[in-house]
């Protein structure tokens, strides 16, 4: 086993709705709070909940080693597995560097 | 580089179209110093004011349509550095409320939804560590500048504070 091996999860991010005072959403209702991770859509930088408990795999592109959303998923299947990642995009763009601990986290 | 954090205390959202022009002081944008300006979103936080329920459909998005000329953020708005060691940077990313002619937000660009209830709903969203997040790049459209507002499909907005933790680089 590669103890080194890193999970996908260290990519998580976390949202929380509370209504637990609250007369609440139709999503959210009174008295209810949801606590969900998110992830990074890699090629759209949109921002994608998780769906818990987790019944369903989430889309991913082994090209730039992300999880991607439905949408995106489908563009990279018709285009035969090409990655559009938008880090690619905006490091294309852009002569700035993101924060050191961050590249190749 | 280092991070900041925009407030914006006790306002009200309005129900505003996409690629409707915002009005000021319902919303809370966020746009690039310079054409190469880079910035990262990592939290976002909302938490209701209202007296009475009222959902805000609120929603995180990239502007179609900048903004021209925003205005310097007036009480009860501020954006303040975390650490306050920290050194300032030569440019700086505009957080502003208000502008001479307010943004519009992309129809397709959405970044996160998050509605919640203002008569006692809390919402926080906060990306990994391990993550560059929500990106934004230089001060045009699409990329350079992006905003909280609300969208609301239904009802009447109500009273919110909300803030945005961002770095730029």
């Amino acid at each position: 086993m590669n103890s080194n091996a890193k999970s996908l999860r260290r990519y998580e991010g976390y949202l929380l709705i509370d209504h637990s005072v609250s007369p609440g959403t139709s999503e959210v209702p009174e008295g209810r709070k949801m606590e969900t991770p998110t992830f990074i859509c890699s090629h759209c930088n949109s921002i994608c909940i998780i769906h818990m408990p987790r019944t369903v795999a989430l889309s991913y592109c082994p090209k730039c080693d992300h999880q991607i959303c439905r949408a995106c998923d489908a563009i990279r299947a018709m285009s035969g597995g090409e990655c559009r990642s938008f880090e690619k995009l905006i490091d294309q763009l852009s002569t700035v560097n993101p924060p050191s601990h961050l590249i190749g986290a | 580089m280092a991070l900041r954090t925009f407030t914006f205390t006790s306002w009200t959202p309005t129900a505003t179209a996409d690629t409707a022009t915002l009005a000021n002081n319902t919303y809370m944008a966020l746009k690039g110093g310079s054409g190469t300006q880079r910035f990262r979103v990592e939290e976002i936080y909302m938490g209701g004011q209202a007296g009475s329920s009222s959902v805000n459909d609120m929603v995180f998005a990239r502007h179609s349509t900048i903004a021209t000329t925003p205005s310097a953020l007036a009480a009860p708005a501020a954006d303040n550095i975390l650490d306050a060691s920290a050194s300032a940077l030569a440019t700086v990313v505009i957080s502003f409320t208000a502008a001479a002619t307010g943004p519009q937000r992309l129809a397709a660009g959405y970044l996160l939804a998050l509605s919640f209830n203002t008569f006692g709903g809390i919402v926080r969203w906060v990306t990994s560590p391990n993550e560059v997040g929500v990106t934004g790049l230089g001060n045009t459209a699409n990329l350079g500048e992006m905003s909280l507002s609300d969208k609301s499909d239904t009802g009447t907005a109500g009273l919110m504070s909300a803030h945005i933790v961002y770095e730029p680089y």
